[in-house]
């Protein structure tokens, strides 16, 4: 009888519940609070936004609300939110319907990178489906490697808690020990050591140093035994800073040989679009270690095992997204209005055409006293990204018709010497110019 | 009704439309005296007579091509019968495995593939149109191009965006059951199902060697769902038959694989996020908590979230660890009140959601046993974290003020949600009158009493003597 009475009292309650929470939900609903955000913030959201709309884009939607906010201006940032989740959701619908039925053909996992300088590693990416397994298999592989010989694994004291909640029940103890248990002084190659970089602080009066990583290598490496053969080290939250600085303390040592990064993709790599899961796998190879030769342990066979174990085993979905949300976010960073734009490859080519302009210049032996041209020229070519190189010849063929003499031509394709023989092309050049510089200028130097 | 039939009605009513326009034109002429409007109407006179050159021009090359599909259509008739019947095969398997009608399916597909068939269309001038692509879209155009027949093509479009999706799931009615999760998080099916889907490692024998219990990953196996984002091949749609979006192959995708921007994109974010969580642990600094505890050392951790402990939790203790079950639900979804009605009160967003996982765009919460997590999204401006601070405040000093041990176990598991709730009942009490209303107090621990002390032996004995 009482527990009747009780679900009939909680259903009441629950309904009473519910009504209050809707007139909860109602409150302030129509009020609009207007904020000025941070200039970091219009930039990530900006980012964002652009990525997100050509990504979508690219699935052959178009966004159906893209506003990107301005600087120093009065927003609702509640709408500006309520956009970009809504943009979020879209590009989900939409890539939940295109890619699935898309085809799944290629088989391989990983594919070339271009290495970070500096540091010896695999220029691979190895990947897996969840951010666990990425942890697992660097353990697997070395059990593979090491032709099913037991592997003793380790943990760190602030680890991902699901490792230590799971794995020493989970696994097998036949091939996985938990070396955190046992205690054993030897100095196989079979011991593995789970350490996490940016850790989740679970509990009280946790003492954590900025140079955590560096001391418990430090504290890994005066051991006298148990020294593992592989540091597995979660980067789920790393920047490239932080795992620069963590790389550069593991090269200074020579007694521990790899480096495996496991890095679950679904966190911060692509921007809150919750889409897929990936776990991420990159091996480091000891600088110290490769200069003394002293490896009796064969890393690339060992990057083979590591291969073996993760292949074919990330989604076609993830595969294809990843690749979409890539290419989205390089497009969107080649544009001039990104946040990430790096105009240091144009200066590069404007500088070295006015160094080769100001050079052949003297070679044609044209009065070029008047510094202020020059000036102004070299102000206009590299302030402005507008104009390209074929502008700037163009500028160049209309100033000085008989400068192209045959060096210059040697120096440029032959295809853009017969682009500026081209009359439109010269006339661009003179629009530039009238456009930008004092018109009397010009014709004094024209004419 | 065939499509060329379409196309030839189509091109009557527009012809007659023309010839009714330069009717119109002529008459006026007549009846202007003006000059210079005269001049105008001869150039749309003019204009007419191209447009109806054009259009005559198009509809020859119309017939011609329409002739090549028909001879195409006689030659490969039995081949594309084939494939229609394959086809269908597929959509009729589809449609009994997901119990979806025949005819929404070909709507879907029409849509998605952008063959742009009319309504009447039958599924073999689909496949028509698939199999000569280059002609029939110039023919698609000419289509596109009658007002009536756009109308019928934009109907058979899917009808859905996901905005609306998500201002529905906004909206302030809400009738469905609150958010609740599953006590038991990290159960070993779970586990062994993530090694199971990992088929490559090893082949499944070895991998359902590597753990312990085999037999739990069977039992997974069966019960787990299929999700659209996990596996490969997961998908029970067709796969091959279908052309893919030109932008989509791989070899495009894959030209632009430079990692460096998006390297520079996701450090940028990571650092805007750890920089939020150092100002708001120097925010909080001074803050005297009696339920919560925040540990200034995790700023050197850098990691991503806030993280907020219970000051009472026990790791040692290993009944509850010093907490009263359902505890950490009930905080979770109090904290999220009291930040977003501050949040509201100050910058209106982003509010706070209840979420597992961390690191998205938005800002979230969630428990870890010992305490609570807030993953921060984009954080606006200093406003924002001042909000969260006082939200912090509000929570720790309810939670100090709650009259009664919270104990879930007292309803069952399905109920857990009411548990959760009250934590926002308590914020409206509090919203509503500074304090919380001495009549809210009175039934919560009115409530508490009837049910206290929940004795597990007490409850047992009641069911023994009902079964008796």
């Amino acid at each position: 009888m009482i527990t009747i009475i009780k679900i009939k009292l909680i259903k009441k309650i629950q309904n009473e519940i519910l009504v209050k929470y809707n007139s909860y939900c109602k409150l302030d609903n129509n009020k609009v609070k207007l904020i000025i955000p941070n200039n970091e913030y219009v930039d990530l959201y900006n980012e964002c936004i652009k990525i997100y709309s050509t990504l979508l884009q690219d699935f052959g939607y178009s966004a159906s609300n893209v506003k990107l906010i301005e600087k120093d201006q009065k927003i609702d940032v509640k709408e500006a939110t309520f956009n970009l989740v809504a943009l979020q959701d879209e590009i989900m619908m939409v890539s939940a319907n295109n890619i699935s039925r898309s085809q799944l053909g290629d088989d391989d996992t990983s594919e070339e990178e271009t290495a970070d300088q500096g540091h010896e590693e695999s220029k691979l990416y190895f990947r897996s489906p969840y951010g666990m397994s990425a942890l697992f298999s660097p353990m697997l592989a070395l059990h593979q490697y090491l032709k099913n010989k037991p592997i003793i694994y380790e943990f760190d004291q602030y680890v991902y808690f699901e490792l230590i909640a799971c794995w020493p029940t989970d696994l097998n103890d036949k091939y996985f020990i938990n070396g955190n248990k046992i205690s054993s002084n030897t100095n196989d190659n079979n011991r593995v050591y789970y350490i996490d970089a940016n850790p989740c602080m679970g509990s009280k009066n946790e003492i954590i140093s900025p140079s955590y990583f560096k001391d418990t290598l430090q504290k890994l490496v005066n051991r006298k035994y148990n020294i593992p053969t592989i540091l597995i080290v979660d980067t789920t939250s790393t920047t490239s800073e932080q795992l620069n600085n963590i790389l550069d303390a593991f090269d200074g040592q020579d007694k521990i040989p790899l480096l495996v990064t496991a890095t679950s993709v679904l966190k911060h790599n692509e921007l809150g679009l919750d889409a897929y899961s990936v776990g991420e796998n990159k091996v480091y190879v000891s600088k110290k270690t490769m200069d003394k030769n002293q490896l009796d342990f064969s890393y690339h066979v060992y990057i083979e095992f590591l291969k073996n174990a993760t292949r074919g085993t990330e989604s076609g979905f993830s595969r294809k997204m990843r690749r979409a949300l890539r290419k989205a976010i390089n497009s969107v960073a080649d544009s001039e209005n990104s946040l990430f734009y790096n105009p240091d490859n144009n200066q590069e080519k404007t500088e070295r055409f006015v160094d080769l302009l100001l050079a052949n210049v003297e070679q044609a032996q044209i009065n070029m006293n008047d510094k202020q041209f020059i000036d102004m020229l070299h102000d206009f070519s590299i302030d402005n990204n507008e104009p390209t190189i074929h502008d700037l010849l163009g500028i160049y063929h209309a100033v000085f018709p008989d400068a192209f003499d045959v060096e210059f031509q040697k120096l440029i394709s032959t295809d853009l010497y017969k682009m500026l023989t081209k009359s439109d092309f010269v006339a661009k050049g003179y629009m530039i110019l009238s456009d930008k510089m004092d018109c009397q200028f010009i014709s004094k130097k024209l004419f | 009704m065939k499509s060329h039939e379409l196309r030839s009605k189509a091109f009557d009513s527009l012809m007659l439309d023309i010839a009714f326009s330069k009717q119109l034109m002529s008459d006026l002429m007549n009846k202007e005296s003006k000059q210079s409007i005269k001049n105008t109407i001869n150039k749309k006179i003019k204009c007419l007579h191209e447009l109806e050159k054009n259009i005559q021009s198009a509809m020859t090359q119309l017939t011609n091509h329409q002739n090549k599909l028909d001879e195409i259509v006689s030659l490969s008739m039995t081949e594309s019968n084939k494939k229609i019947e394959h086809f269908n095969q597929q959509a009729k398997d589809i449609c009994d495995k997901n119990n979806h009608d025949i005819d929404k399916f070909f709507k879907a597909v029409s849509s998605l593939m952008s063959i742009k068939a009319t309504n009447e269309a039958d599924k073999n001038d689909m496949m028509v149109a698939e199999l000569i692509s280059e002609s029939e879209i110039f023919i698609q155009s000419c289509y596109l191009n009658t007002p009536v027949l756009t109308r019928k093509l934009t109907e058979t479009r899917v009808p859905y965006t996901a905005k609306d999706l998500y201002r529905s799931s906004q909206s302030s009615n809400y009738t469905g059951t609150f958010y609740a999760r599953s006590q038991i998080r990290h159960s070993v099916n779970k586990i062994s199902g993530k090694f199971e889907s990992v088929n490559k490692f090893g082949d499944k024998n070895a991998a359902s060697d590597l753990i312990k219990d085999s037999k739990n990953i069977n039992a997974s196996n069966t019960t787990r769902k299929k999700y659209h984002n996990i596996g490969a091949g997961n998908s029970d749609l067709p796969v091959s038959d279908f052309k893919i979006n030109e932008n989509y192959t791989s070899s495009k995708l894959r030209s632009f694989s430079s990692h460096k921007n998006h390297k520079k994109l996701r450090d940028g974010i990571l650092s805007h996020k750890n920089n939020a969580v150092k100002k708001l642990i120097d925010l909080t600094k001074d803050d005297k908590y009696q339920k919560f505890l925040i540990n200034k050392q995790q700023v050197n951790a850098k990691y991503p979230c806030l993280v907020i402990l219970f000051s009472a939790f026990d790791r040692k203790n290993e009944s509850n660890h010093g907490l009263k079950p359902g505890y950490q639900e009930f905080a979770t979804h109090l904290l999220i009140a009291c930040i977003n009605q501050q949040l509201k009160n100050t910058c209106g967003g982003p509010l706070i959601e209840r979420r597992e996982s961390f690191g998205f765009m938005t800002p979230t919460l969630s428990d870890i046993q010992s305490g609570l997590r807030l993953s921060l999204g984009l954080v606006p401006n200093n406003d924002w974290l001042v909000a969260v601070r006082s939200g912090i405040k509000n929570c720790d000093l309810l939670l100090s003020k709650l009259p009664m041990d919270f104990n879930c176990d007292e309803y069952d598991s399905h109920n857990n949600h009411v548990m959760m709730s009250v934590g926002h009942r308590i914020m409206l009490g509090e919203m509503e009158a500074s304090k919380i209303p001495s009549e809210i107090v009175d039934r919560l621990s009115g409530l508490h009493s009837k049910y206290n002390p929940v004795d597990y032996n007490h409850k047992n004995k009641i069911n023994k003597k009902n079964t008796k």
